[in-house]
């Protein structure tokens, strides 16, 4: 008896360390969320927004998504050239199941491909289950294949197949039919009975409760200065400021609102109009608050006027990045002589300068999970924008993007994506015998020759993710600076 | 070696280290000083002084600089004009004079970038006008840290003598 309830009260303990429904179905942040990417032999999962060219075969661009236009959905396909072993995994965290059934929208490109649903015990593998760990497995259907504009999704509901329901993983398995020929499936929109009802105004999916934003949506709750607001509804993203205070109405917070004039730009001018201010009072001056302005307000003022990449010397760049990376990807600075990696000698790696920034996917290696690092806003010295950048292996995908200031710079809206460039990558290598290589890129349209100082402020984001499932390996990038 | 014997060593030894590391500790610099500490000059001959950080995470100063006007004539190097430095990487409040006096309102580094120990936190050119001792002295150097701290830090006088010959 007492062995009995024992038994009941572990299983109650486990049913209740998952929440109950599916969370992320959406893929609404543009990333997998609380799902995981896995593969054989290289099979590929990725989010793909709509209005992307994910397929070689054209017409993915024109696809319309389920949620419409800026919603997203996952891709799974085998590798490039169709290997028919080659299989692409998706696997949602546990979780316990609500009174309804499995629903999901999916969309093959192809007939040729085989689209598997497992339901697997929370702690089954995710790559390779042993059958005891499979709850239920059902081979899908392709119903209406097609790309392009007429192109369908179609929606599907499963039951699960435990009554009473219990804790689960649910997965889907794609790979080619063909060999030489990989199609993709893409999925979105996964659902599984209703999670208990909780306050979400903003309707972005995270409860007002824990809401960084509880009336701006933001899926992703990037908070760049870890204060009590995230960057969606921080009157001052990058500088802690938590009692938000705003004096003059503007929509900038006291703490940043370096634009004295409010002409737009930090300059010349407001550096007079500070100067002015020192030792007497002016509210927009006092960026402490404390009834003069003095030394202390200038410091602040100064550290929020940045002409050119808090970085042009190499010594100081790195803490001019914030790490937005994604699903665990690793994004941060290293020195050199440290060991960064675990093939040999990286330590011996020679460096540009003291530092680098260091971007990878995660230590399991999921392309999925990216290796993010966004400078903080800058005004540019000059029309180029250079950098040395190493990769330790050619299986990475690593760029470099030029953004207008983003309130979500995690997931920056593509208007608000300027270029965006791959990083070099003709010579990876580790180790004492590596190179860095020079790359340089032309912002010049948003460089004012006239008058630097009025150009408008941009950010640099560097991002990198691997290609090959299982494998992570670093991207260096140093020496990012503007000039002529 | 007996016991005894290796304690006493091991003692000595300790004792060493701990005068060694006192003794280092104070030729360890704190605050801020003057390079040169000193200068000969003569009548119409300049040169360039420097007010050098020992201090970790400086990121504002503003001080004031006492001379006789009679014997030297100093002056900013560049003489800033209330504006961001030519590079952007430093806020230079415009300087106040008076006889004898200049005033370094303040100086402020951008985007949360620091001066760090041995960093030149500011330059001056320093004129023999006549022949004559003077004392340059920097008064209330106050600065400002990482942690939005406001500090006094000392400053030995610079010794300035101008000579004909």
């Amino acid at each position: 008896m007492v062995i009995l309830a024992l038994g009941v009260a572990t299983c109650a303990a486990s049913a209740s360390l998952f929440p109950t429904g599916i969370r992320d179905g959406d893929f609404a942040s543009g990333a997998l969320g609380s799902f995981r990417g896995d593969s054989l032999r290289e099979g590929i999962v990725e989010v793909v927004h709509q209005g992307d060219n994910f397929s070689g075969i054209p017409g993915s661009a024109e696809i319309p998504f389920p949620n419409g236009q800026g919603s997203f959905a996952v891709k799974l396909r085998s590798r490039g050239d169709g290997t028919p072993d080659s299989v692409a995994i998706l696997t949602s965290l546990p979780f316990v199941p609500g009174p309804g059934p499995l629903t999901f929208d999916t969309l093959s490109e192809r007939a040729g491909v085989r689209l598997e649903l497992l339901f697997l015990e929370p702690g089954a593998d995710n790559r390779l289950p042993v059958p005891a760990d499979v709850q239920g497995r059902i081979v899908l259907g392709v119903e209406r294949p097609g790309t392009g504009a007429a192109a369908r999704f179609t929606t599907v509901q499963v039951p699960f197949p435990a009554n009473p329901p219990r804790p689960v993983k649910v997965q889907f398995r794609q790979h080619t039919l063909e060999p030489r020929n990989g199609y993709f499936t893409l999925i979105s929109n996964l659902r599984a009975g209703d999670p208990p009802h909780e306050a979400d105004r903003d309707g972005d999916g995270v409860p007002d409760v824990v809401d960084n934003c509880p009336d701006v949506p933001n899926r992703d709750q990037t908070n760049s200065d870890g204060d009590a607001f995230g960057d969606a509804c921080d009157n001052c993203p990058y500088l802690e400021n938590n009692d938000q205070a705003d004096r003059d109405g503007d929509g900038v917070g006291d703490r940043c609102a370096t634009d004295i004039d409010g002409d737009g730009y930090t300059d010349e001018a407001d550096v007079a109009r500070f100067a002015s201010a020192l030792g007497a009072y002016d509210a927009r001056a006092d960026f402490n608050d404390d009834g003069r302005v003095d030394l202390l307000d200038l410091a602040l003022f100064a550290k929020q006027v940045r002409i050119g990449i808090s970085g042009d010397e190499l010594r100081n760049f790195a803490a001019g990045f914030v790490d937005h990376s994604i699903n665990g990807g690793i994004g941060g600075a290293v020195e050199r002589g440290q060991i960064f990696s675990g093939l040999p000698a990286s330590d011996l790696t020679p460096f540009p300068g003291p530092l680098a920034l260091l971007l990878r996917s995660d230590v399991p290696g999921h392309p999925a999970s990216e290796g993010v690092l966004t400078s903080l806003p800058f005004v540019p010295t000059g029309p180029r924008l250079g950098l040395a950048v190493l990769s330790e292996n050619l299986a990475v995908a690593a760029t470099v993007r030029v953004l207008r200031p983003s309130r979500t710079p995690r997931t920056p809206a593509p208007e608000d994506i300027l270029i965006e460039t791959p990083l070099r990558n003709d010579r990876p290598s580790s180790g004492p015998r590596a190179a860095f290589l020079e790359q340089t890129i032309d912002i010049s349209p948003w460089f004012n020759a006239a008058r630097p100082p009025h150009s408008p402020y941009i950010q640099v984001q560097l991002r990198q993710h691997t290609t090959s499932a299982g494998s992570g390996y670093f991207t260096l990038v140093g020496d990012v600076r503007t000039g002529p | 070696m007996s016991a005894r014997w290796r304690s006493a060593t091991v003692g000595a030894f300790l004792l060493c280290a701990v005068g060694w590391s006192l003794r280092w500790a104070s030729h360890v610099p704190r605050g801020a000083e003057l390079a040169p500490a000193s200068l000969v000059l003569r009548p119409g001959e300049q040169a360039e002084l420097r007010l050098v950080n020992h201090e970790p995470g400086v990121v504002a100063l503003g001080f004031r600089l006492r001379f006789d006007e009679a014997v030297v004539q100093v002056d900013p190097v560049p003489p800033p004009a209330g504006l961001l430095s030519a590079d952007g990487s430093t806020v230079h409040l415009a300087v106040r004079r008076r006889p004898g006096v200049l005033e370094v309102p303040g100086v402020a580094v951008t985007g949360g970038r620091t001066f760090s120990p041995w960093d030149t936190l500011y330059r001056i050119t320093v004129r023999g006008v006549r022949p004559g001792a003077s004392a340059l002295t920097v008064e209330e150097l106050t600065v400002v840290d990482l942690g939005d701290e406001r500090r006094v830090l000392p400053v030995a006088p610079a010794r300035i003598a101008v000579r004909v010959s």
